[in-house]
Parts: structure tokens; C-alpha cells; sequence
């Protein structure tokens, strides 16, 4: 029967059929490897708060997500500072925020050592445009130093205001300091080009070069307004302020012009969850990042790539049509036209860092050395001119 | 036109009306126009193609220059009466040359036309003389005098520049960092000349080395010491004897004693060399005396090669050998000639170091100079520079782009040399070099360091080596996988089912590499070394469960069987597949734990022997070869399928089974089309570069065990040409990676491609 079995050939069958199952499997666990770790991301993670024996026996309060977690044996933790009696031991990376006040913004501790966890509804988490995220309890809000409310309920609702408000300033100082200033530069740098061609080409009078330092002036007051309005916002922006009690039972005051957002995770019901992570996926879209990097968005990354995709798009799909069309239509049939084909479909499989070292070679190298030798050489020649070498002796 | 009554005149006149005439003669413009821009566009891809490759070339071309060199300017010895050279050198601006006379004198000139800047004697002591010349080292231009009186005087040459309303001025000077009163070296002798001399100035060690009259070396190092206290600085002096002990009427014929003042060498007129260690400056000791050179000759040049740890030997015979001490067979360390340089004939009577390189210049006392690199193990030049007049003395600048040659009839030649490339040879690249400090021939990549004394080890060997690894390592993965599973889609899958499974598969291909050797190196490496013993599980449970489920199937009564149509056995396995990834990673831990110490790669470590890697080919071959899957399985599962079907069909009913029909028919003939599918993702390995970047560790090492990471000519494009400085010899040896890559791509494709369209030729006649 067995003999049967294997002579017919079914076993082999089995086996290839079990590769294409492999190469399934191995496809579609990869997209949602991707998918689950990547989109989960952003999905608003419940804060506990526990009490956690540190190693020499005293208790703390933990308030911090629940990052990771694995089970590993016993021997590998070196000198845990515990009696741990099992041979296996669970511990947990917990995100405690606080970075700035707390040195670190993650520490692994041990499920043995963590007692009374809890998820209380009014733990609040501020996002922070620097120093990352901050967790505890919100005790007031404060205009200049001022207490305004310290009713939870209240603040919020005031907490939410200013944080707008905040939001609207830093949009104005924004406008400056990215447009308005930006365009006197321009022009003072357009002031002065336009000042340097009139000397290399000896042309410059009196009246002009006094016509332009006029205009100088007017662009540096101008400046200078701008400058104290910028003063002014900076000071409105850094006028409200919270005051939040961390997990060491520390209070601490956190500027509201430092917040990005604000919210209760162990309160949000699931359409405020979906909608809070919506608006993480469309921060982490079009946004900008901040914090080197590591918060905030892509989205200089996405517009670089489809910009070089535009570029690259634009300059190369009519010599490809061109070179198609050429090769079926135009071309004799005959050995070239193969090579060449072959040569094509080769072109494909060379790597690509071959291109790369072919583009910073030949691009950047040669031809971006070179470029201003090609259609400036006068100026080019004026600036590597040799200078005269004298020896004289001490 | 009237096309009811057609009439001849009418519709020949319409033909050849004015009007149609000119319209047609404005579409053959067209026609014109557009076939030559057409040729044009597609010539012009074609003279893209071919100038990536000439460019890449371009730029490798340079590397096999051999060097070059022309004659400058020629003059008469500047200042003759300021006595006979004993020392010639040239600043780093290649603008002012030096000369030191017996008479104790130094004369500046310009290199230009020899005319002198500056003539000056150095102070010495009244009724005294200057018997000797020691050289430290090249960089820091600090030179010793010997005296008549057994005093030494250590003068340092500086070329300050200036740019005085914006014009360079160098000014040559003298200064004397020991002090103008000259140091007395031999105690005991008191006032005895001193044969040869060596000096050292290191940062707050300096050391003075001399033979004397009766074969004694006598040491005098000097110590800066900085007090911590209120930093006032002490000088400590220490003294040193050791009788050479060489035989009777030997005589020293030259003394070298090492940058960091560990070693001196002294060599005698028998041809030998003592190695002695000085790093006790107060007891001296004689570690070996050596023959370098074969009987009957001897030794007429010893230099350090520059970093001091390699010596050059010229001898009477015209052959310079170079040799550091190494350890032997018996795991002393021995001075062992390395290499051999044959290609003068006359006696050496001069050798002139590179500063920056491992390169020198030797000449002969027939007029030749030969221009030589150690390391490479290349003679660049030999050329006659004097017409056979001999030469007494040569110095190349610190750029070591002039060479100044002085011959016996006072006469100072000035020539250009183009040098750019010695470091590569066939051997530097490809065999195994003997590197400076190693103990034999190795096979090393370590492009760059930030010191000047470094031996750069440019061999591309084990960075093919990784390459081809990770690409064998990629292929075991990926052929059984791709090419089984595009035999069961192409041939035995139903029709419904292969419509999605071959776009899926395909759909990986479209995955970019960054995200796979993301995931290889951030989750997988560590997924793996967590679960070693677990992975080795699966490889091992996968076939042999599949094949125990299928012949437990096959023993189910036919009513189960036949509800599963033929076409879906692959969909039945999904669910076993699984079960049997789960069972291989729980069985990992108490396996582990059970067999191997609970700590596998710690295991294999400790009780095999075998180094453990978290990033190794085991990671980069199940990364890479998932990459290049999906082209080995579209490609081959499109010959499969296009087998023709009468094949097929003959086969069965001739009464083959399926298997039969499969591999005695389809396989045969579909298989020019597997090998060019195998080929194409033999290529693809080859050249992938984000994958084996992210998940080797990028170790250059040559070690084809699994465990052990490794570093592609890819992935070392990708992390050393940002930093190489542009036209380099680095630069350009990282654009003959790309090159050797380019040309290894094309080589497999190539072939994948004539093999493709062999097949369709064949499929098209059956």
C-alpha cells in the first residue's frame, strides 16, 4: 500500500503543492506582519497605574502603556534584586513618558512585583512637542501663573480653548517667520545681487547705490517690526500653563504652547478612539516630524518619493516609448536589434546600487564639477587663479 | 472625385493634382521626421546603456596606469661651497629644497631654478666637527648631527607659510627642540666620535641611539614628565649600553631606530641585521641577528618603510627586500622577509620613502630609479634617470609627487612623478597579502583609517566571498520553494485558484528590499536567535509532516477524499502548515532547554566552537530568498504552463501518471525556461543591496558557516562610498565593485536571456 503509494508519484505532488502553500503563507504573514505592527501603532493604548516593590523592598506608583511583554527563563535576568522561585518570569516594558523628569522614557519591570494594577479613568497623556509624552493626573490650568480652574470637568473644557488658541498664535508666528520674513531676505539678497552687477559691470552711480541703501533701510525696519510682532506672539503664546502630577507624585507644570494633544485613553469610548486614530494616521501623513525624527510625520519623506517618482517619470518614459517603438517598427530585425533587446531586459536586472554609483560618479562628480568650467569659464578661470609665490627667510 | 463614372484621366489627374502632391510629399517629411527621431531616441537608450559602462570603466581605467614620471628642471648643486650633501629633502608645496652638508651647513633653494634662498651654518661647539646624520621620521622633518666631540645636536626643519597681502610665502627655518647645546650621548667614551647615530622625538619620550667606534650601542632617552601638581615639567635621562658583540673587523654600516622607540636595527657589514629591543631603555637587549641578504653581499640601504614597522633592504645585487618581524611556525617572533623586489641590477645606494603611502623610491649606482609599492607588491617603474652616472642621493617630496635626484657629478635633477594608484595590483585585490603586524598572508577588506601610517587592505576577495554567500544561502531557500511551487500552480493547481495564487506570489516582487532587510534585521535576527532550535525544527517537520498527512489522506475512506476536488491540496495544507510552525516553536524552548543548555547559540558557542552571529546567513538567506522568489516562480511557472498541452495529453493517455507526464515530459521540456528563471534570480541576489545591508552585520570575513555574518560588494558600495574621497584609490576600487557587480549581472542575464529565447524558438516548432 505504502509502496503503492510513493510509486504513483502522489507524495511529490503533496510536497509542491506544499511550496506554494509555503510561499502564501510566507506573502500574506508578511503584509500583515507589516500591517498589524505599522497600523497598531496608533491605536490608543489603555494607561495603567499599579504599584510596583523596587529591589531594595520600597513601593512606587507606575503609571505608564503596556509596550511589550515576553516570558523568559528565570537565568537570564542577572542579579534581578528578587526572590523569583519560578522558572520562568514574565516582564513587561512599560512606557512611563516623564522623559524629561524621569530620565528614561521606557523600563522593563517584572509581573511578580506588580500589584494593584488599575486603569483609571482620569489619567490624562500630553503629547508634547518636545520630551515626548507625559502622563498623570490634571490638578489645574493656569493663565500667567494664575490658577483659572481646578474642577476637572472645567478644565478640560478650558484646557481645550487654550490649546486652541495656542495653536492659532503659533500659526501667525509660523506665517512670519516662514513668508513674511522670508520674503525681505529675498529681497534684500535681490537688492544686493542687483548692487554687485552693477559694480562688476562699473555702472554704478551715486544715485543708484543711494536708491538702494534707501531700500535697505526700508526692508530693515520693516524687519524690525516684524520682529518685535514676533516678540510679542511668542510672549501671548507661552501665557497658559498646566499643572499635571506624575506618577512620583511630583506636580509639575507643562506650558500649553508645549502640547500637541490631550486626552483621557482609559475614558475614550471606540468612535472617539477610531477617531483619535484617524487624526494620529493623518498627523503621521502630512505632517512634518519633530523630535528628531522619532514623533510627528512623513510627509517630507512621501512628497520626496513621489516627487523623484514625477521626475524620474517625466524624463524617462519618452526615451523608453521612444526606444520601443524604435526597436519593433523602425529597426531592421536582424542580430542587433536582439542584442539589444537582450541588452534591455539585462539593464533591468543590473542592481541598482550600480545606477547610484554610476549617478554620484558621473552626475555630482563629473558633471556637477565640471558644469561651471562649461559655461562660465572666464569666472571659472578668475577664481582658480594661481596665486604668486614669493620664499623669503627668517 | 466623381466615383460613379470612374475616368482615367480624372483620377490620374487627381494623383497627380498640385495639391495631393504636396500633401503627399508633407506626410513623407513626417514619415522622415518621425523615423529619424525614432532612430534617434532609440539609438540614444542604447548610447545610455553603453556609457554606464564606459564610465564605470573610466573611472576604474586609472588603477592599471603604471606610474609615470618627466624630467623637470636639471641644476648644478646649489651653494657648492658649502661642502658635499649628506641629507636632501623638499617641503610638503614642492617649492623649497633643503640640503645638509658635512660642513654642518643647510641651504635652502628653490626647486624651481636652484637658485639659494638661504644659506646658514649650524652653531656648533668650537674645533668641532660633524661626523654623522640620522633622519627621525619623514613628517616631522627632526634630524640628529653627530659630532667629532661624541655629542649629538637635534635640529628640526619648519616651513612656515604666510599669506602677506594674499600672496603664499613659505619661510624655511631651523630650530633646535633640545636645546642648541649639543647632548652628550656616550658617557663613558667621553669624546670619541660616534659612528652612526639614530633619533627619535616622540611626545614626551625622545631617544638618541649610537654605535661607537668599538661596536657599542649607547642609548639616551629623555623623558617629559608633567608633574600633576603645579605642571612643571621635569626632564629625566635615562642612559643605555649593550655591546653588540658583533665578530672582529664587522663593521656597522647602518642604524635605524623606530618611531614609538621600541626597536632598534643595526646593520653590519656582513650582511646582517640585530633586532634589538630598547623598550628598557636602561638594559638594552639583542633579540636576534639575522642574514637579509644572500653571501657575498651586502647590504647598501636599510629605511623604514613609512610606520616604522617594515624594513627595505638594498643590497649590492640591485634587490630590495622588505621584512617585519612575525611570528614562525614555532610562534616566535623573527625578523621574515616578506617580499622581493628583482628589478634593478646595480648596487642600492638610496631609498626614498612615501610619507602618506606604503610606497618608495630606490636608486642604484647606474643611474636608475625604480619606483616600488610594498604592499601591492608592484614595480611601477624603472627608469634612467642619470644616463649611468651614479646617483648619490635621492628625496621625494612629502606628496611624493617630485623627486629630486642628486648623481655623483654635483648635479640635482628635479622630475614629476604620476603615482596615483600603486596600492592596486592583481594580487592586492585578489590573493592573499601579506599585511604589516600579521603573521602571514591574509585575506583582508579595512579601507580606511584615520592615520597615515595605516596599510590600507584592499582585498575584493572576501567581498566576493559574501557576496556569493549570501547568494547561495538566498538560492537554498528560494529555488526548491519557487520552482516546486510554480510546478504544482502551473500543472497541477486548479484553473480557479492559480488566478489568485500566481498574482499573490507575484505581488512580492513589487515589495521594496528596504522593507524586507527592515524586517530581517529588526524582527527576524532576533525572532531567530530567540528561537533557534525551533527553526532548525521547521525545516526538518515541514516535508516530513506534509508527507505524513498526505499518506494519511490517502488511507481516508474516498467518500472525505473526493470532497476536496484534485487542484485544491495546497489550500487543504494551509491549516497543517501552521500547525506545524506552531508545534517546531513550542518544541523550541523545552528542546533547548532539554539538549542545549537552554541557551542555543550560547551552546553552539561554548561546546562546538562555532561563533554565533545574531545577523548570519541564515537571516539574510531566508530574507533574500523570499525577495527573489517571486522571480524565479513567475518566470518559471510561465514555462511550465507553456508546455504545450498534446505533450501532455500524449503522455497520460499513453497511461504516465501525473508525476510521469511531469517530470519525464514537462520538466524536460520547460527546462531551458527553470534555469533562465534561476539565472535571473541568481542575478537578482547577486546585486541586492538593502537586504544584506540591514541584515549581515556587514563583517568582511571569509567563514561560510551559517552563523556567521558577511558583507556583499553591494551592501560595501553602499557603506563606504559616501566617505571616500572623490578619485581615490578607494573611490575608484568602490567603482570596480560596481563594475565587477555590473558585469556579474549581465553575465547571469545574459545567459538567462539567449536561454528564453532558445525556448520560445523550440516551443514555436512544436
Amino acid at each position: 500500500m505504502m509502496k503503492d503509494w510513493w510509486k504513483s508519484g502522489d507524495p511529490w505532488i503533496w510536497l509542491t503543492a506544499a511550496a506554494v502553500s509555503v510561499n502564501i503563507l510566507v506573502v500574506c504573514g508578511l503584509l500583515i506582519l507589516i500591517a498589524v505592527r505599522g497600523l497598531s501603532h496608533f491605536w490608543p493604548t489603555a494607561v495603567m497605574e499599579a504599584v510596583y516593590t523596587e529591589p531594595r523592598g520600597q513601593e512606587s506608583r507606575l503609571i505608564g502603556e503596556i509596550r511589550d511583554q515576553e516570558t523568559i527563563p528565570t537565568a537570564r535576568l542577572h542579579n534581578p534584586g528578587y526572590e523569583i522561585t519560578t522558572e520562568q518570569v514574565t516582564r513587561y516594558l512599560i512606557k512611563t513618558g516623564n522623559r524629561k523628569l524621569l530620565g528614561m522614557d521606557f523600563r522593563w519591570v517584572l509581573e511578580p512585583q506588580l500589584h494593584n494594577r488599575q486603569y483609571p479613568k482620569d489619567i490624562l497623556v500630553i503629547e508634547q512637542r518636545e520630551w515626548g509624552n507625559s502622563y498623570g493626573y490634571l490638578k489645574a490650568v493656569k493663565q500667567t501663573g494664575q490658577i483659572v480652574s481646578e474642577d476637572a470637568i472645567v478644565a478640560v473644557t478650558e484646557l481645550q480653548q487654550r490649546l486652541q488658541r495656542a495653536s492659532a498664535i503659533r500659526d501667525q508666528i509660523r506665517q512670519i517667520e516662514k513668508y513674511e520674513i522670508g520674503k525681505i531676505n529675498y529681497r534684500l539678497e535681490q537688492l544686493r545681487l542687483y548692487q554687485r552687477r552693477l559694480e562688476l559691470n562699473n555702472l554704478s552711480d551715486s544715485i543708484q547705490l543711494a536708491e538702494i541703501s534707501r531700500q535697505k533701510t526700508a526692508l530693515e525696519t520693516e524687519y524690525q517690526l516684524l520682529g518685535q510682532r514676533l516678540n510679542h506672539l511668542k510672549q501671548e503664546i507661552n501665557r497658559d500653563s498646566l499643572t499635571l502630577e506624575i506618577m512620583d507624585g511630583r506636580l509639575v507644570e507643562i506650558p500649553v504652547a508645549n502640547i500637541v494633544r490631550f486626552y483621557y485613553p482609559n475614558n475614550l469610548s471606540l468612535p472617539e478612539k477610531l477617531r483619535f486614530y484617524t487624526v494620529k494616521v493623518k498627523e503621521f501623513l502630512l505632517d512634518e516630524p519633530r523630535e528628531a525624527n522619532t514623533e510627528g510625520g512623513i510627509f517630507p519623506a512621501i512628497f520626496g518619493t513621489i516627487m523623484m517618482v514625477f521626475i524620474m517619470s517625466f524624463m524617462v518614459t519618452p526615451f523608453g516609448v521612444i526606444a520601443a517603438v524604435y526597436l519593433r517598427e523602425y529597426a531592421k530585425q536582424g542580430w542587433l536589434t536582439r542584442t539589444i533587446r537582450i541588452a534591455v531586459n539585462n539593464l533591468a536586472g543590473v542592481p541598482s546600487i550600480v545606477y547610484g554609483v554610476f549617478g554620484l560618479g558621473f552626475f555630482v562628480y563629473f558633471i556637477g564639477a565640471n558644469i561651471d568650467k562649461w559655461f562660465f569659464p572666464k569666472l571659472y578661470r578668475r577664481q582658480h587663479l594661481a596665486p604668486r609665490v614669493y620664499c623669503g627667510h627668517r | 472625385m466623381n466615383t460613379t463614372s470612374p475616368n482615367p484621366t480624372l483620377v490620374l489627374s487627381a494623383i497627380y493634382d498640385q495639391a495631393t502632391i504636396r500633401r503627399r510629399k508633407w506626410r513623407m517629411i513626417k514619415d522622415k521626421i518621425a523615423q529619424h527621431s525614432m532612430t534617434i531616441g532609440g539609438i540614444s537608450v542604447i548610447i545610455a546603456i553603453v556609457l554606464i559602462f564606459f564610465y564605470l570603466l573610466y573611472v576604474v581605467f586609472p588603477l592599471l596606469l603604471p606610474a609615470t614620471m618627466e624630467k623637470m628642471q636639471q641644476f648644478s648643486i646649489p651653494a657648492p661651497t658649502a661642502g658635499k650633501t649628506r641629507y636632501l629633502a623638499a617641503e610638503e608645496q614642492n617649492e623649497v629644497g633643503v640640503r645638509f652638508t658635512d660642513q654642518a651647513r643647510v641651504v635652502f633653494f628653490k626647486l624651481t631654478d636652484g637658485s639659494v634662498i638661504a644659506e646658514q651654518a649650524l652653531p656648533l661647539p668650537a674645533a668641532v666637527t660633524m661626523t654623522q646624520l640620522a633622519i627621525a621620521n619623514l613628517s616631522t622633518g627632526v634630524i640628529a648631527l653627530g659630532l667629532s666631540d661624541g655629542r649629538a645636536l637635534v635640529i628640526k626643519q619648519t616651513y612656515d607659510i604666510s599669506y602677506p597681502n594674499g600672496v603664499k610665502v613659505i619661510t624655511p627655518g631651523i630650530k633646535y627642540p633640545l636645546g642648541e647645546e649639543p647632548i652628550v650621548v656616550d658617557k663613558v667614551a667621553g669624546t670619541k666620535a660616534l659612528r652612526h647615530l639614530a633619533v627619535q622625538l616622540g611626545e614626551t619620550t625622545n631617544t638618541l641611539a649610537a654605535i661607537t667606534a668599538d661596536n657599542r650601542l649607547v642609548l639616551t632617552s629623555v623623558v617629559k614628565e608633567i608633574s600633576f601638581l603645579d605642571e612643571s615639567v621635569t626632564l629625566k635621562r635615562t642612559d643605555g649600553v649593550l655591546s653588540l658583540l658583533l665578530p672582529p673587523s664587522t663593521q656597522v654600516t647602518h642604524l635605524l631606530l623606530d618611531k614609538p622607540q621600541r626597536f632598534i636595527y643595526v646593520a653590519d657589514s656582513e650582511g646582517y641585521i640585530s633586532r634589538i629591543d630598547i623598550s628598557d631603555k636602561k638594559s638594552p637587549h639583542i633579540l636576534e641577528r639575522i642574514r637579509v641578504v644572500k653571501a657575498a653581499q651586502a647590504i647598501t640601504a636599510l629605511k623604514f618603510l613609512t610606520g616604522d614597522i617594515s624594513l627595505l633592504v638594498g643590497d649590492s645585487s640591485g634587490k630590495i627586500t622588505q621584512w617585519f618581524p612575525a611570528r614562525d611556525a614555532n610562534n616566535n617572533k623573527t625578523l621574515r622577509q616578506i617580499r622581493e623586489f628583482n628589478h634593478q641590477t646595480a648596487p642600492i645606494v638610496d631609498i626614498a620613502i612615501e610619507e602618506r603611502r606604503k610606497g618608495f623610491v630606490a636608486a642604484d649606482n647606474q643611474g636608475q630609479v625604480g619606483i616600488y609599492h610594498s604592499t601591492a607588491h608592484r614595480t611601477l617603474l624603472v627608469k634612467s634617470v642619470t644616463s649611468g652616472i651614479a646617483i648619490q642621493q635621492i628625496a621625494l617630496t612629502p606628496r611624493a609627487d617630485r623627486l629630486l635626484v642628486e648623481d655623483e657629478q654635483g648635479r640635482i635633477q628635479l622630475w614629476k612623478i604620476h603615482n596615483e594608484h600603486p596600492e592596486i595590483s592583481w594580487s592586492a585585490l585578489w590573493s592573499k597579502v601579506w599585511y604589516e603586524s600579521y603573521d602571514q598572508p591574509e585575506y583582508i577588506w579595512q579601507s580606511s583609517s584615520a592615520s597615515n601610517d595605516f596599510e590600507p587592505k584592499f582585498s575584493l576577495t572576501p567581498l566576493a566571498f559574501g557576496t556569493l554567500k549570501a547568494a547561495f544561502y538566498a538560492m537554498i531557500i528560494a529555488t526548491p520553494l519557487a520552482i516546486l511551487g510554480a510546478i504544482y500552480t502551473a500543472y497541477f493547481m486548479a484553473a480557479g485558484i492559480r488566478k489568485i495564487v500566481k498574482p499573490t506570489i507575484e505581488i512580492m516582487a513589487a515589495l521594496p528590499t528596504v522593507i524586507l532587510g527592515f524586517l530581517a534585521g529588526l524582527w527576524l535576527a532576533p525572532m531567530i536567535e530567540a528561537n533557534l532550535p525551533g527553526v532548525f525544527l521547521l525545516f526538518l517537520l515541514l516535508p516530513s509532516g506534509v508527507l505524513l498527512f498526505a499518506y494519511g489522506w490517502n488511507r481516508l475512506p474516498r467518500a472525505i477524499r473526493y470532497v476536496i476536488p484534485d487542484g485544491w491540496q495546497s489550500t487543504l495544507l494551509i491549516p497543517i502548515l501552521l500547525l506545524i510552525t506552531w508545534i517546531a516553536f513550542e518544541l523550541s524552548h523545552p528542546l533547548e532547554k532539554g539538549l542545549f543548555n537552554s541557551n542555543l547559540p550560547n551552546w553552539l558557542t561554548t561546546q562546538l566552537g562555532i561563533a554565533f552571529d545574531q545577523r548570519n546567513a541564515i537571516v539574510v538567506g531566508i530574507a533574500m530568498g523570499l525577495a527573489v522568489i517571486p522571480n524565479i516562480f513567475s518566470i518559471a511557472e510561465d514555462a511550465i504552463f507553456s508546455v504545450p498541452k498534446h505533450l501532455t495529453m500524449g503522455s497520460l493517455a499513453l497511461g504516465a501518471t501525473p508525476w510521469q507526464t511531469m517530470t519525464r515530459v514537462v520538466i524536460l521540456t520547460a527546462s531551458p525556461g527553470i534555469f533562465s528563471a534561476v539565472m535571473i534570480g541568481m542575478g537578482r541576489a547577486i546585486g541586492e543591496t538593502m537586504i544584506v545591508l540591514m541584515a549581515t552585520g556587514n563583517t568582511p570575513i571569509m567563514d561560510f558557516s551559517i552563523f556567521q555574518g558577511l558583507r556583499t560588494l553591494a551592501a560595501n558600495i553602499a557603506v563606504e562610498m559616501p566617505e571616500s574621497e572623490v578619485n581615490s584609490t578607494h573611490y575608484r576600487i568602490l567603482f570596480l565593485a560596481g563594475l565587477i557587480l555590473f558585469i556579474f549581472t549581465f553575465f547571469f542575464n545574459t545567459i538567462a536571456e539567449i536561454v528564453r529565447h532558445r525556448l520560445r524558438r523550440q516551443y514555436s516548432s512544436l
